[in-house]
């Protein structure tokens, strides 16, 4: 029932937010191409700047072994993508997981993971210079401080928006409030 | 939404007490998540309302069914997220916490053996002088996706 009244409000809010600039996403004066980079899926495919070409991606650094934040985002990115396509957008993102925890994520790990959140998650891992390879350029911070029994894992909290030439084009700060980012869509599809 | 929590709510606190009617410590929303797919953590959330006149100071928290439990927040810092353990968690006198999502919350690590969703979940919530709080609750999806 919160599917069908969900979608109802958001086909409403779609028609009505159409033409509006986005309030929520941040959108940069100019997009940033992405570096050549070279990762790989959770499927054990490539993952480069090309993989991203043609579609608008919602990338979010984080790891599979975070209790809290990481599978609260993305649980908010997947709703999102659902009810843009229940609502029928023009433009249905694709979201990337990019682990920043390499040493604990491997591709069969990250493959267990994304599938818990439906379609339209891809996880994405390297090692950490082929990782930092993307994120440096783009000021993507991410660390592992040690601590008496392992790790911390820090990373950033925005999601970044990739559009179609593969450019970082805006992003979204927390809290990532799944119906402001389905309000903000068609006016940010338009910029980017 | 509120859930009905918590079968047992004995936590015997060494003094503070209200003296009034009603429990002196009150747990409820309670949400305990099975860890994801190829991730060994999880989380609990839950509402603590301490009704005595004390300060309420949870010191530890244990759980049988996992390898080990901590109280954790999750911060953000400009724009970044970190997690670090609470040593301890202070409720002050008829105030109330709520731990939730991407703020304090209760992390579960490595569960002990093979858990299903439904499965009964106990944790115990000490304080720093000695008194015990259990809460029970069953294993819950963390993840629903709409429309599958």
């Amino acid at each position: 029932m919160v599917g069908l009244l969900g979608a109802a409000g958001i086909a409403l809010m779609l028609a009505r937010f159409q033409a509006a600039d986005p309030e929520v996403a941040t959108v940069l004066p100019a997009p940033l191409p992405l570096p050549d980079f070279a990762l790989t899926g959770h499927d054990g495919n490539a993952f480069t700047r090309d993989e991203l070409s043609g579609q608008v991606s919602l990338v979010f650094f984080g790891f599979t072994q975070c209790p809290d934040i990481c599978p609260v985002t993305l649980q908010q990115l997947s709703v999102v993508r659902r009810r843009l396509e229940v609502a029928g957008a023009d433009v249905i993102p694709e979201i990337v997981f990019i682990s920043v925890d390499p040493a604990r994520d491997d591709t069969e790990t990250l493959a267990k993971y994304v599938s818990a959140f439906g379609d339209g998650v891809y996880g994405v891992r390297g090692d950490l210079d082929s990782l930092n390879v993307l994120t440096e350029p783009l000021g993507v911070f991410h660390a592992r401080p040690r601590t008496d029994d392992g790790y911390d894992v820090e990373h950033m909290s925005a999601v970044l928006v990739i559009n179609p030439r593969a450019e970082f084009a805006a992003l979204f700060r927390p809290p990532h409030a799944i119906e402001a980012i389905v309000a903000d869509w068609p006016g940010l599809v338009r910029k980017l | 939404m509120i859930r009905l929590i918590v079968c047992l709510a004995t936590l015997v606190l060494a003094s503070g007490c209200s003296g009034e009617s009603g429990p002196p410590v009150e747990v409820s929303d309670v949400r305990i998540y099975a860890p994801l797919p190829g991730s060994s953590m999880s989380a609990a959330y839950l509402a603590i309302a301490n009704n005595t006149s004390e300060p309420l100071v949870i010191s530890e928290i244990a759980s049988p069914q996992y390898t080990s439990a901590e109280l954790h927040e999750t911060t953000l810092s400009g724009d970044v997220y970190r997690m670090r353990q609470l040593p301890t968690l202070t409720i002050p006198p008829g105030g109330a916490t709520e731990l939730r999502e991407g703020a304090q919350h209760i992390m579960l690590m490595e569960p002990i053996g093979e858990l299903a969703l439904g499965d009964p979940i106990t944790l115990f919530i000490r304080d720093s002088s000695g008194g015990e709080l259990v809460v029970r609750s069953s294993l819950e999806a963390r993840i629903q996706v709409e429309g599958n």
